[in-house]
Formats: structure tokens, C-alpha cells, sequence
């Protein structure tokens, strides 16, 4: 049975969810093996591509929310974290989301708006232990991240990779 | 026709098509920040890989983009051109770790022509979605910002150097068919979600708001144990929970009539049913490996297995002692040295019909207990440090002794989906200590099936952004999207 046969729905909901359907099966297909391109670029309906006025690499803009990725040992499969990535990931000091980090504007008609700055942005960074393994984390902003490259390994047990 | 002419119409047609449901398109730009010869612009050469049509390594990772980008303009509505100011750049990393890459609104917006809430925090593009117009223009930003609405940088070293997780660099691939590899078009759509409106920018350890003012994620973050949602709380009580684990939750229409379609029934728990004193419902974590949990679930006495006088790790046979002490019961062990396949596997080697884990660390929830082997046939599950300490207080930790007491069921609650709550409103990942920049702004970790907007990227991911595979097209729907 599909799980979308589990539990009654809603009238209103059904439709909604039916539309989502079609789009969930229409993104499902839309990963072909070829796309419209010229010159080896996509050439895709709604997208296109613009170069910066000028190089902006390394230059600091708000960002959140860093990804990171855990990879098992044994399988090569990516994986969650662990418990003590879990908990080096929270021994970083900088607080996410610091609300010196924005500076808002208010324009005459009650308008606000805040530009975010580099204080909101995610690092994961990776620390070598005592023991030779190496502990993942992420952090929020700069400092954090130099702290998390630098702090005293966690007193947990000695385990690695994800299933132990 | 030929193949590939087929294959290429029937990929126009499927965006067309997409483009025209229920009239769901945005356009997105993707300005390359990048310098010549680097990032999007590296003229290295490569193969084309999963209808990646590029040529250069730049090229792919361009495409790349591209991709992600079409998959999201086609799922959502918007008049106002998106900009993305995207590079790829070294970001700290190192042989086993590394910086996949980050993506953020520029600006946030309140109090907007047309804001549906206001003075409530809306991410620059769903702002503009909502005033029909680019509140931030190029003249209103920075030379360098150019107006664009999201920032996103990407690692430019991932796999490719022996000090940035060597031999597991991003799939460039558009198939999904990314094996052991990290796939770019998935990372790509979790960050440009953030970036679109998946996230609080209201401070997690805090609980204070941007500028006295709380984001539209707000609106929707309920605490199940405050009876409050984050805009009706004190800064205190936002900051307690954002650690209150498992019991905030996602409380939007949208989300919520979808989740039934998505998240599989059956919350992984452990209940205690004797003696009095431990009696009551635990949070666990489900194991990768062994049969599914299922209701009613599984009832037996819990015997600790003991070694060197304090509870075990299980890593080799049973003793002759434990054998007996767990025969026909749950074998209650503890987390370290080996795999959680080869303690259930000992376990059940010496006659157990059931496994608990205790965590050693001081964390909640719970996490999975993950790894594989087809020789498990009981089941397993994880409780925390503080739940397993719990028990053991019940419990007489000498190797002769025959009985603990301690009577649990391993199962599930088939009333609720994993990864939402017993009303059906899905949690958000609030796990104890707090994690700056994964706190709040994600799903739960219990969450099953995986959702791409969890706090770690799962190997299982598609690229799809909504029911029945995935709930972000919802929770964005919710907040106005």
C-alpha cells in the first residue's frame, strides 16, 4: 500500500496534496540522462547564468545553515551523526543567528529591512583527537570555527564511524 | 525517434509541464562570483556524468546549479527574478571532514506591501514573491551583492585533494546516481531552501529576536510542552525550546495534511512497564539493521549484561553467565568499542529476543541505531544516557542474579508517525545541547522517510521537493510560498 493510501485526508488537503503528487512525479522525471544544452551548458526554461561584475570569492555575506557530511568508515555510505558529533557540533561558542550580526533599515512607509551579515554563517569544521580519530562539527561564524579546530577532545568513548 | 532525441523531448516536456502546474514558476539567475579559471569558471577537463552535459569541471558544477535551480523555479511561485550570487571557493576541510557549503538570504523583509503577517522577518525572495516587486534592488546593495537575494558558496576542494575527504568528491551527476559520493544537486536544493525561507533568524540559544521582531518560521514553531508557539514566548522560553527535544514541532496546515503521505506510521519508543517507579513511555532510537519495530512490539524482562562488574559493551560472545541472564529476554548493554550490529548479534547469539542500547553520551533524543547485517533477526533500539541510567538504578548488577524487574516493550505507536507528533504536526530539530546553525531551522533527525531539510544530508534523498517523498513544497506553502 502507498503511504499516501494510509490515513484519510481532508477534502481541501487532497486536492493540495494530489497537486503535490504531480509535481513530486514530474521532478522524479525530470532527472533524464539529457537535458537542452549548447557548448555543454543546460540551456534550462527558467534558469540562467550571469557573471558578477566582479569576482566575489571569499568576500563575507550572510549565510546559514552549513551542510555537512558524515561519512561511514566501513561502507563508504553517507551517514547521520553521532552522539558526540552531535554534541562537538554544540560546544561552539558563537551564538547562530546574533541579532548584532543584521542592520536594518526602516523606510517611510514601515517597511524593514534587515541586510544579514557574516556572523550568521555555518562552518563545519573537522578536529584531529589524541587518539588520531577526528571529531565533525558545525559551527556559527569564524571564531566558532577556530575554537571548534582547537578544543580539547570530548571525554567520550573511544568509537568511530557510525555504528558503534 | 532516436533515443536520445526522445529522451531529450520527453526532459523538455516534463519541465514544461511542471512549469505549468498550477502555475508554480519562478525564474531563477545564478550569478558566478567566481574569477577566471576557478570555481564555476575551472577549465579542467571531465566526462560528461549523469546527463551532466559539461565538459570543464566548471561547466558541471555550473550545471549543477542550473539544475537544483530549475527544480526549485518550477516548484514555486514567484513574478521577481530570484538571484543567487553562488561561487565555489576553498572552505575549511580536511582528510575526513569537510565543508559541503552554505546558502542564506542576503536580507530579510517585514512589513512590506502585501506582507501577509506583519512585523514578522520574511526571506528577501518570498518578500518579493509577496510585494509583486524587487524590494532590494542592484542600486539599493552593495557593488558586490549586486541585489541578489541568496548568497550560497560551495567547496571547491571536496574529494579533489588528499586534505578535503579524499576520494569523495561531489556527484555532478543530475540522476541522483551518486553511489558513495556526496550529491551536489541535493546539497544544492537543502541550501537554496534555507536560503528561499527554511529558517528562524530569530537566536536559538538566546530565544531573542532580529531586531525585537520574530521571522515567519516563528509563527509556526510550536512547543508542545509550553502550550506556546515561538511568537507567544519570552526570550527564556524560545531559548528552552529550542532544547526541548522532540516537542517542537512544525504547527502548519499545510505540512501537517501532507505528513500522513510522507512519514511512515509508527513512532520508535520503549516502554517501561514495571516496576512502578520506571513505568511510563521512553524516547528511542530504531535500529538500520533487524526487523522493524511494530505494535504492540515486543515484552519481555530486561537483563542487563554484565561485564567486570558493570554493565557491557557486548563486543565478544556471552559469558555463561549472561547467556542465562538474557535467554529469552532483552539484553541490556551499553554503547562503545564496537558495532552496534556485533553487540545485538552477541546478544542474540546468547538467546535474547530483544536489545536495548544505552547511549554513552549525554544527548536527546536518541539517535538510530545504524549499520547492517541480515543475520539480525531481533530487534534493537537506543535510549539516552539518562534513561539507561534509570534502569540500571533498578537494577542489581551481580552476575549470578537471574532477575531485574524491569519488564518494557520495544515498539512503536502506530498512532503516530515517525517524526511528528501524536497530533501529526511534524518535529523540528531541537536536539540537547543545541547546535548553532542546525538547531531549529531543520526537521527532526526521526523523521521517516529521510526529508532533505534534516540537519545532515542522507544518502537516500531524491531530488524531489515534495509529497510523497519529501514535506519542504508544504512547510514552504505554510509561509506563504
Amino acid at each position: 500500500m502507498k503511504p499516501m493510501d494510509r490515513a484519510p485526508v481532508a477534502g481541501a488537503a487532497r486536492f493540495v496534496l494530489l497537486g503535490w503528487a504531480v509535481v513530486a512525479a514530474h521532478a522524479a522525471t525530470a532527472a533524464p540522462p539529457q537535458l537542452p544544452s549548447e557548448g555543454g551548458l543546460l540551456m534550462l526554461p527558467n534558469v540562467r547564468v550571469e557573471n558578477a561584475a566582479r569576482p566575489v570569492e571569499g568576500q563575507g555575506t550572510r549565510a546559514s545553515a552549513g551542510v555537512r557530511a558524515y561519512k561511514d568508515r566501513e561502507t563508504g555510505q553517507l551517514r547521520k551523526a553521532t552522539p558526540e558529533e552531535q554534541q562537538a557540533e554544540a560546544e561552539a561558542p558563537a551564538p547562530a543567528n546574533d541579532p548584532a550580526g543584521a542592520r536594518v533599515s526602516v523606510m517611510a512607509n514601515g517597511r524593514k529591512s534587515a541586510a544579514l551579515d557574516e556572523t550568521f554563517m555555518s562552518y563545519s569544521v573537522v578536529r584531529r583527537n589524541a587518539d588520531g580519530s577526528l571529531d565533525t562539527r558545525c559551527v556559527t561564524g569564524e571564531t566558532a570555527a577556530q575554537h571548534a579546530m582547537h578544543a580539547r577532545t570530548p571525554a567520550t568513548a573511544k568509537e568511530h564511524g557510525h555504528a558503534r | 525517434m532516436h533515443a536520445d532525441r526522445f529522451l531529450r523531448t520527453a526532459a523538455v516536456a516534463a519541465l514544461v509541464a511542471l512549469a505549468g502546474w498550477a502555475h508554480a514558476a519562478a525564474n531563477i539567475t545564478i550569478v558566478n562570483g567566481n574569477a577566471a579559471g576557478v570555481g564555476f569558471n575551472d577549465t579542467t577537463p571531465v566526462a560528461p556524468v549523469g546527463g551532466n552535459p559539461g565538459t570543464t569541471l566548471g561547466q558541471q558544477r555550473l550545471n549543477a546549479f542550473q539544475y537544483a535551480a530549475s527544480l526549485w523555479g518550477q516548484a514555486i511561485d514567484s513574478s521577481v527574478e530570484i538571484r543567487v550570487l553562488a561561487t565555489f571557493e576553498p572552505l575549511a576541510c580536511t582528510a575526513t571532514g569537510a565543508t559541503l557549503g552554505s546558502a542564506g538570504p542576503r536580507f530579510v523583509e517585514s512589513d512590506f506591501p502585501g506582507a501577509p503577517v506583519a512585523g514578522a522577518w520574511y526571506h528577501i525572495a518570498l518578500a518579493n514573491k509577496l510585494a509583486g516587486t524587487d524590494l532590494v534592488t542592484p542600486a539599493d546593495d552593495t557593488p558586490a551583492g549586486g541585489g541578489a537575494e541568496i548568497r550560497a558558496r560551495f567547496n571547491s576542494r571536496l574529494g579533489l585533494f588528499a586534505d578535503c575527504l579524499p576520494g569523495s568528491p561531489f556527484y555532478l551527476g543530475l540522476d541522483a546516481n551518486h553511489g558513495t559520493a556526496i550529491d551536489l544537486v541535493t546539497v544544492l536544493l537543502h541550501e537554496f531552501g534555507h536560503g528561499l525561507g527554511f529558517s528562524t533568524t530569530t537566536a536559538g540559544t538566546t530565544g531573542a529576536f532580529l531586531a525585537g521582531q520574530p521571522s515567519i518560521y516563528d509563527h509556526f514553531a510550536y512547543d508542545n510542552t509550553a502550550g506556546k508557539a515561538w511568537v507567544q514566548m519570552t526570550d527564556a522560553e524560545r531559548a528552552a525550546s529550542a532544547v526541548n527535544a522532540r516537542q517542537l514541532v512544525w504547527n502548519g496546515a499545510n505540512v501537517t495534511a501532507a505528513a500522513p503521505s510522507v512519514l511512515l506510521p509508527g513512532t520508535p519508543q520503549m516502554e517501561i512497564l514495571a516496576p512502578s517507579a520506571l513505568q511510563g513511555v521512553y524516547l528511542a532510537g530504531a535500529a538500520a539493521f533487524g526487523p522493524r519495530l511494530e505494535a504492540p512490539g515486543l515484552t519481555r524482562q530486561v537483563m542487563p549484561v554484565v561485564e567486570n562488574n558493570t554493565l557491557g559493551q557486548a563486543c565478544t560472545p556471552f559469558s555463561d553467565e549472561n547467556q542465562r541472564a538474557v535467554k529469552n529476554r532483552i539484553a541490556l548493554v551499553v554503547r562503545g568499542t564496537c558495532t552496534f550490529v556485533v553487540k545485538v548479534l552477541n546478544a542474540q547469539n546468547a538467546g535474547a529476543v530483544g536489545v536495548i542500547v544505552v547511549e554513552n553520551v549525554a544527548t536527546t533524543p536518541p539517535a538510530e541505531l545504524a549499520g547492517a547485517d541480515p543475520a539480525i533477526t531481533i530487534p534493537a533500539v537506543r535510549v539516552t544516557l539518562a534513561d539507561g541510567q534509570k534502569l540500571l538504578s533498578q537494577m542489581d548488577l551481580t552476575p549470578s542474579n537471574r532477575s531485574s524487574g524491569v519488564v518494557a516493550r520495544l515498539g512503536v505507536d502506530p498512532s503516530q508517525l515517525a517524526g511528528a507528533d501524536k497530533a501529526g504536526r511534524v518535529m523540528l530539530y531541537t536536539p540537547n545541547p543545541f547546535v548553532g546553525g542546525s538547531s531549529v531551522s531543520h526537521w527532526d533527525t526521526s523523521a521517516s522517510r529521510n526529508l532533505l531539510m534534516e540537519p545532515a544530508i542522507n544518502a537516500d534523498l531524491t531530488h524531489v521537493l515534495a509529497p510523497p517523498r519529501d514535506l519542504t513544497l508544504p512547510m514552504f506553502k505554510d509561509i506563504g510560498w
